[in-house]
């Protein structure tokens, strides 16, 4: 197989398997050990996409994660990935990959006029156009012409799950200096994980000459690292560091099929050795296809055994790139240098191996229209070439310093960011932390390795490293324009534009232009943008200010960061002990909160009726297992209760049941419930299904700031019980059929009190308890017994209630619900139960918050039912509307609204403002545009007196 | 009205309940009883009823009674019918309150050479670790729930609540078929 770009031998491929995959409906071949990128390279394909707002054709600037231009959307069996990065990504048999967002190809895309009309479009035309009547009209239009690669719906992606570790020191980066650190580690006897984004360990000693411990370096890494794993070290090669967290939790991509795993590790240390990427150089149409970072081009020459041109100008100004073009020269290409110095060793070692160096020279322009085929020199002077490799210097990879607070600092020796003041638990090596050669590389790394201990640095044949100072803005802003962000598609014009226009602080042009907002978040943009800040501002770069990187380093798709928590594993939810007969009875189960629970027993809306009829006129059977059973024992039990509670609770009798308000300290609800005393020291609170977690948090916080903690627990034992709640009319017969042992007279056993009784040879707890209005009682057996005791409750003749037939109950009796009725300002007042306030002197959870004067002001929204002007229910969220003054304003909602099968006609309940005074008068609703009417009335709809407790 | 019946997946029979591959064999048991005890009388208690330490996650333990370490004044106790016939509801004397846990609790037991991968797959803590913390808690976030965790000489055992077991299974039934 013969390829225009590839040599005849040498690179990682294994040339005894090709590959053969497509791009934009032609026929490609590879190898296996070939990158997507590296193989399209090789197979001569320059034009990959189209950019991202003026569809202009790119080609690949890079080889690695700095690649801003080669996204493709890939498709290999039933994977799909609509923004693979095609130099991260292997070759495959059969993939099948596209250009993203061209109206055709990205060698031939209808939208390339766009570029036309630049002068029109440039960096934020969006605040200033398409704007009438409004933007809205424009945006879909605007959103579908730029933009990456389009989702496939029906696509579905199984990442693997997340792993889990922890170990004493985390080296991020298997270069020479992060396998130097590792292999330190682990001599000092430490836990060790190496981390490596590329898929084989060793950094640039993969492309770049280097001798150490006397062989060559690329070998020098395998043995290392094989020595590592043979000590116990973990290697993760093709994984990524994208994210640093608090205390030293590092997340790791690990690249595979679909979306790849997370790995989520702890370090009781971290050393970055994340190594530096060349900076592209500033000149006119510096985004053409062919335009390539050199030290990139040296890669794909070393590594994949692809020349990337025939015919190439080096252009830089510093030393890294003579290495590169030397190897191009020994592998055949014509080379000439064009370097901004006038006079360097590395100039004359170059001219004396016969390549020609034009020294004191800048490229102004780049020639050629939809690919490079030459170089204008600002001289005037133009060179022919095939591929224009550039180095504007380098920048050392710190986004992971960053996200871990550390603050860089500017190096203008260097040009470039380094990491500033340390972070702790944090070290930076090797170029990532301003080496100058590769000797000081290693020796950073051992140091950070062994954190002080005994040192054995890897001897070298010893390479500087020129890091070719700052960037050079000279050629800027020629006639051509100049491209800063290349996946943004932002200008140096578009800097000065924002300049001009009084953006001038870094994170103001970062966000007017879109510079380094892009998916490879600035790295070949970032520190040009901001040279050209520095000067079009008159500043330093050091004073211009640096932006902020946040995780993730790379993007990682939603498939790998979900791993298996998909399906029922994304949301748990806890389960009722009775579900079982629950379904087979035919309910329909829904979430509430953190729990399934029955909402009704049949799917259509006559069940609701049906049930509420039942538990108005017979009996019902309510599984109320959710609910909050905790209990609260120990002499300082009653005292714990009346400080987190606002209703006093010290005065209820043993064996009485009361309901309580909790407050926040804010004054508002926090949660409500009924709290039972079963003993002089033993209360259990029952609160909220999906509150029981907090109640107990909130109880044990509160325990534990206030109490002697010998004097007062907190048990939650909601899980223990099963609680059925019996109610109805004909309650007190399904009662007498379960043969509690109770007595069930209303004088032995009057309503809100509670009594222990057997079930089924176990102890149960019966308790007079109504959420519904009517006669009822809760009946908690020992969690294993809840199918039984339904059973058995059903034969006797209770009849299903589900939760929603349950809140139409409960509306007509005007009983709120936390966190529908209330909101975050809620206070007991605004509901009617303003008398502890009054009465009580003794300090409480959220007592002064009461007496503020926003707790005490008119206007604030109360508690009212609303009876509905039509037939049909008001809407929930329908806002009651004032015109006083002849402006419309929002004076409440409403909160809950049920069809009444009891009163024949809906019921609802809203918080209007002052609405307790206002009762009678009628008031607009609006909801969505459509308006309705309802007049304000007491909350309560069904039997205010309570009679119907004791029928 | 919307019905997530067919979503979620019913609710194991436990008595049934087990799981096998990667190296597992998964089953829930059943303690005779499970009681949360807290307070300063509890070591008391405890040696009493013939248990000598309380557990944090990396003390082996495979035999009744045991008592897991939840926090610096509180345990689960796992014991046998007759030792809990002396344990009494509430706060029965000064430092002492117990609340019985028997039906509240869901034992699932681990055991085979895949358990400790199958923690690391679980968990954030590193539990494979042999060095025990002192008043280190067994209650550790295992699948994103909040479980009392027990090293045995052949795996773990697992103590979820019994609302909460439901999910926990399905996450075992889920990984558990997951080979790499």
């Amino acid at each position: 197989m013969s390829t225009s770009r590839r040599l005849p031998a040498g690179g990682e491929i294994d040339r005894s398997r090709p590959l053969n995959f497509s791009f934009d409906g032609r026929a490609l071949s590879g190898y296996a050990g070939d990158t997507v990128a590296s193989a399209l390279l090789a197979s001569g394909v320059q034009v990959l996409a189209r950019s991202f707002k003026y569809h202009r054709p790119r080609g690949l600037l890079g080889v690695d994660h700095e690649e801003p231009n080669a996204i493709l959307d890939l498709r290999l069996g039933a994977r799909h990935d609509p923004n693979a990065r095609a130099t991260l990504e292997p070759l495959a048999e059969g993939l099948q990959l596209s250009s993203v967002h061209a109206l055709g190809t990205a060698g031939r895309d209808l939208l390339a006029v766009l570029d036309r009309g630049a002068r029109f479009i440039p960096a934020a035309f969006y605040y200033k156009t398409f704007m009438w009547p409004h933007w809205h009209v424009y945006e879909g239009m605007i959103r579908r012409l730029a933009g990456l690669g389009r989702v496939d719906a029906r696509s579905r992606a199984q990442a693997a799950p997340h792993r889990h570790l922890a170990v004493d020191l985390c080296v991020v980066g298997a270069g020479a200096a992060g396998l130097a650190a590792a292999r330190g580690a682990v001599a000092a006897g430490r836990s060790v994980l190496l981390v490596e984004q590329r898929t084989r360990v060793g950094g640039a000693l993969l492309w770049r000459d280097a001798t150490v411990e006397g062989e060559p370096g690329s070998r020098w890494a395998g043995r290392v690292a094989a020595g590592l794993e043979a000590a116990g070290a973990r290697v993760l090669a093709g994984t990524a560091a994208v994210g640093l967290y608090d205390h030293n939790a590092v997340v790791l991509h690990e690249r595979g099929p679909d979306g790849g795993r997370i790995w989520q590790v702890r370090a009781r240390e971290i050393v970055l050795t994340t190594g530096a990427i060349e900076r592209p150089l500033l000149f006119g149409d510096n985004d053409r296809p062919g335009v390539m970072l050199a030290d990139a081009a040296l890669e794909y020459l070393r590594r994949y055994a692809v020349v990337a041109g025939e015919r190439i100008v080096f252009a830089t100004g510093n030393d890294t790139t003579y290495v590169a073009a030397q190897a191009f020269a020994a592998a055949g290409a014509r080379c000439t240098i064009v370097d901004s110095r006038t006079g360097s060793p590395a100039q004359d070692a170059a001219r004396a191996a016969g390549i020609e160096v034009v020294a004191g020279a800048r490229v102004e322009r780049a020639l050629g229209r939809g690919r490079v085929e030459g170089a204008r020199l600002a001289s005037g002077a133009t060179l022919s070439a095939d591929l224009l490799a550039v180095s504007g210097g380098w920048t050392p990879l710190i986004h992971l310093y960053c996200q871990a607070r550390g603050r860089p600092r500017w190096d203008e020796e260097r040009g470039t960011l380094l990491p500033g003041e340390p972070v702790a638990g944090l070290r930076v090596a090797g170029a990532a932390g301003g080496a100058r050669s590769l000797a000081e590389a290693l020796a950073a790394g051992a140091h950070a390795g062994t954190g002080g201990g005994r040192v054995e640095i890897p001897d070298c044949d010893d390479r500087p490293f020129d890091w070719g100072g700052p960037p050079d803005t000279r050629m800027a802003f020629g006639e051509r324009r100049a491209w800063v962000d290349l996946q943004n598609d932002v200008t140096a014009k578009d800097v000065a534009l924002a300049v001009r226009e009084n953006f001038r602080a870094v994170e103001h042009l970062k966000r007017y232009t879109t510079l380094g907002m892009a998916s490879d978040q600035g790295r070949t943009s970032n520190v040009n943008g901001l040279a050209l800040l520095a000067e079009r501002t008159g500043r330093t770069l050091a004073q211009a200010g640096v932006t902020t990187f946040r995780p993730p380093f790379l993007p990682v798709s939603l498939a790998a960061v979900a791993g298996t928590q998909r399906g029922e594993l994304q949301a748990p939810l806890r389960r009722l002990p009775a579900e079982e007969v629950h379904r087979a009875e035919g309910a329909e189960l829904r979430e509430y909160g953190d729990t399934l629970r029955p909402a009704a027993y049949g799917t259509s809306h006559d069940a609701l009726l049906r049930e509420c009829r039942a538990a108005r006129e017979r009996c019902v059977i309510l599984d109320a297992s959710s609910l909050g059973k905790i209990e609260v024992q120990g002499p300082d039990a009653a005292a714990l209760l009346d400080f987190v509670f606002y209703t006093r609770l010290s005065n209820l009798a043993p064996g009485r049941l009361r309901y309580a308000l909790a407050l926040a300290e804010s004054g508002a609800i926090f949660d409500d419930g009924v709290v039972l005393r079963v003993a002089a020291e033993h209360f259990v609170v029952s609160c909220s299904s999906s509150h029981v977690r907090a109640m107990t948090a909130h109880l044990e916080e509160w325990r534990e700031d206030r109490f002697d903690l010998s004097r007062v627990f907190v048990h939650d034992a909601t899980p223990q019980w099963a609680t059925m709640a019996i109610s109805g009319p004909q309650s007190r017969r399904v009662l007498e059929a379960l043969a509690l042992g109770v007595d069930l007279d209303d004088a032995a056993f009057p309503h809100m009190s509670a009594h222990d009784g057997v079930f089924a040879g176990r102890r149960a707890r019966i308790a007079r308890v109504s959420f519904t209005g009517e006669r009822s009682y809760e009946v908690s057996v020992p969690a294993g017994l809840a199918a039984e005791l339904w059973r058995r409750a059903r034969a006797a003749g209770a009849e299903p209630l589900g939760v929603e037939a349950l809140g139409a109950l409960r509306c007509e009796k005007g009983f709120i619900l936390v966190g529908v009725e209330t909101d975050g300002e809620t206070m007991p007042h605004d509901i009617g139960m303003g008398r502890a306030r009054e009465t009580r002197t003794d300090a409480y959870l959220g007592d002064r918050s009461l007496f503020t004067p926003a707790a005490c002001r008119s206007g604030r929204r109360q508690l009212v039912g609303v009876a509905a002007a039509s037939a049909a229910p008001l809407p929930v969220g329908a806002h009651a509307l004032s015109r006083a003054g002849g402006r419309r304003r929002s004076v409440g909602w409403v909160t809950s609204s049920h069809p009444s099968a009891a009163l024949g006609r809906p019921v609802a309940l809203a918080m209007i403002e002052d609405g307790a005074s206002r009762h009678g008068e009628e008031l607009e609703f609006e909801h969505f545009g459509a308006m309705h009417r309802g007049t304000l009335v007491a909350p309560c709809f069904l039997d205010p007196s309570g009679a119907r407790l004791n029928v | 009205m919307f019905d997530r019946t067919a979503f979620w997946s019913p609710a194991p029979d436990w008595r049934h309940a087990r799981l096998e591959g990667r190296g597992l064999s998964i089953a829930a048991v059943t303690p005779p009883a499970l009681w949360r005890l807290s307070g300063t009388a509890v070591p008391s208690l405890l040696a009493s009823l013939g248990v000598s330490r309380t557990i944090g996650p990396r003390e082996a333990c495979d035999d009744l009674p045991y008592a897991l370490r939840l926090s610096p004044d509180s345990v689960l106790l796992a014991c046998s019918a007759a030792a809990a016939a002396r344990l009494q509801r509430g706060f029965t004397a000064p430092g002492l309150a117990q609340t019985e846990l028997t039906d509240g609790i869901v034992c699932i037991d681990l055991a085979g050479p895949g358990a400790a991968d199958l923690m690391a797959l679980a968990g954030e803590q590193a539990l494979g670790t042999a060095a025990a913390r002192p008043q280190e808690s067994a209650r550790v976030l295992f699948a994103g729930l909040t479980v009392a965790v027990m090293l045995r000489s052949d795996g773990w055992r697992l103590h979820v609540e019994r609302p909460w077991a439901p999910a926990l299974w399905r996450w075992l039934a889920e990984h558990v078929a997951i080979t790499s």
